[in-house]
């Protein structure tokens, strides 16, 4: 197998900023990020060794399920590269404004697909049910570097763990977004915040053997003010979550 | 003699799936000569369909007298081991305990993590004994790991971890299973094969024609 293509963990991200800022904090830390060819797929970037996973990183187009999103892509370059796990990198809305920060990290333990709910009637009105919208929890052995790396402190930003709401929607609502946070069922984890590439990731591993993580800066809160503070915290929240990223792989070289 | 005899006589936590009791008691119908154990995962693409357990009931003639599925749970199948159900085919129980390997190196994994133990994996079964049946070498002919600096106590405990994985899985092909010792060995490499195959996406990306 091509010696650069084969890899322990692919870094997924899917924007130029997200790109940026993963490219920056490579280069911080002496982790190489070269741009490669293949003749089967146009790019992916090779970070060789960080810790004990040999990493690549792959740009997919946004959300999870457009041509080229984070479904069709986990899919193959699993496959291609031999990769046992996929990390999930970029930006991701806050759920607790009164706490969190632009800037903040959010981590999946578990993420919930908050587009399966079921539509009723009654009367003239519309109903939505969202119990089955269920979580599927995150690779364990990632997770706990992540907590790990949580538990280390000594980063300009705070780590929350915790659910995370994943779907399509474009949310520029607070009241939307807070239905989705109290009308999703409780299952255990707090939910900490939401994005839009997760839940394509569930189509790569079954759900008992998950092989993926969420790992992403807080943008925005998803409310009306969305796209004003994204212009602003959109370098903040992406840099902060590769930075993040890079020092729990870092971190686990073994002794 | 105490009053808690059924704790510690009894049956362990293995024998606490409703279906397994169910099947127990169904194979002591008076009807049914042997029970057979067939695992169901077809592939679908790149990926798997979701697993399924089929118990086949079989009359004294070889016939399927009754057939029941079940999603695969390890616990169930850990049971029918336990029991003594073997597989249907070689090639089965080879894909039954290719699952079960999976739960089995689960713990190593999250101990050391994907890519530590990937490395140790490798390097621990190309120098085991299982190199010498050709499935198991021929698939790790296709797999590269991150190489390994030197041998430290994280590479023994890993590298132990690893072994007893497999060894739990020798004993329950001759112990629980009945299984001659050459086709239990035989088993044993071909579920390694298959699951190194599958964690390392090796028949994918044949499939993909990246492999030479």
């Amino acid at each position: 197998m091509d010696a650069e293509l084969a890899c322990d963990i692919l870094l997924f991200f899917a924007t130029t900023s997200e790109r940026d800022a993963l490219q920056g904090a490579a280069k911080q830390r002496g982790i190489p990020f070269h741009r490669k060819s293949h003749p089967t797929f146009d790019r992916f970037y090779w970070m060789d060794q960080i810790g004990d996973n040999r990493v690549n990183a792959v740009r997919t187009e946004m959300g999870p399920l457009s041509f080229g999103g984070s479904a069709s892509q986990a899919i193959f370059f699993k496959s291609a590269t031999g990769a046992t796990a996929i990390i999930q990198l970029g930006m991701a809305f806050g759920v607790i404004p009164e706490r969190q920060q632009p800037g903040d990290v959010l981590v999946s333990s578990s993420i919930i697909p908050y587009d399966r709910r079921d539509i009723g009637t009654v009367g003239e009105r519309y109903i939505v049910d969202y119990s089955p919208a269920r979580r599927h929890g995150a690779m364990p052995s990632l997770l706990r570097v992540f907590q790990e790396e949580g538990d280390r402190g000594g980063h300009p930003y705070r780590v929350y763990i915790g659910a995370m709401l994943s779907g399509g929607a474009r949310i520029h609502s607070r009241h939307f977004r807070d239905e989705l946070v109290s009308l999703v069922p409780a299952e255990g984890d707090e939910i900490v915040g939401g994005e839009m590439e997760g839940v394509g990731l569930l189509s790569v591993s079954p759900a008992n053997e998950p092989a993926w993580i969420i790992v992403k800066g807080i943008s925005d809160f998803a409310d009306e003010n969305r796209e004003a503070m994204i212009v602003e915290s959109r370098p903040i929240a992406c840099r902060n979550a590769a930075d993040f990223v890079l020092r729990a792989l870092l971190n686990t070289g073994q002794t | 003699m105490s009053g808690l005899d059924e704790y510690f006589n009894g049956d362990g936590d293995w024998a606490g799936h409703p279906k397994l009791r169910f099947w127990a008691n169904y194979r002591q119908r008076p009807e049914v000569e042997k029970a057979g154990f067939e695992v169901r995962r077809p592939r679908q693409g790149l990926t798997f369909r979701p697993a399924k357990i089929n118990m086949h009931f079989y009359d004294c003639a070889g016939e399927d007298v009754y057939c029941d599925s079940e999603d695969w749970d390890d616990d169930l199948n850990t049971g029918l081991v336990r029991l003594g159900i073997k597989a249907i085919t070689p090639e089965n129980e080879e894909e039954r305990f290719a699952l079960a390997l999976r739960t089995a190196f689960g713990k190593p994994v999250y101990r050391f993590g994907e890519g530590y133990f990937n490395s140790v994996l490798i390097t621990h079964l190309r120098e085991s004994p299982f190199v010498g049946y050709p499935a198991v070498a021929e698939v790790l002919r296709q797999v590269t790991v991150a190489p390994l600096e030197s041998r430290t106590h994280s590479f023994s405990d890993c590298s132990d971890m690893i072994d007893l994985a497999i060894r739990g899985r020798a004993h329950e092909l001759v112990r629980d299973l009945h299984y001659e010792r050459t086709q239990a060995e035989e088993i044993l490499a071909g579920a390694l094969a298959r699951y190194v195959d599958e964690r390392f996406s090796v028949t994918n990306r044949r499939s993909l024609g990246l492999l030479a």
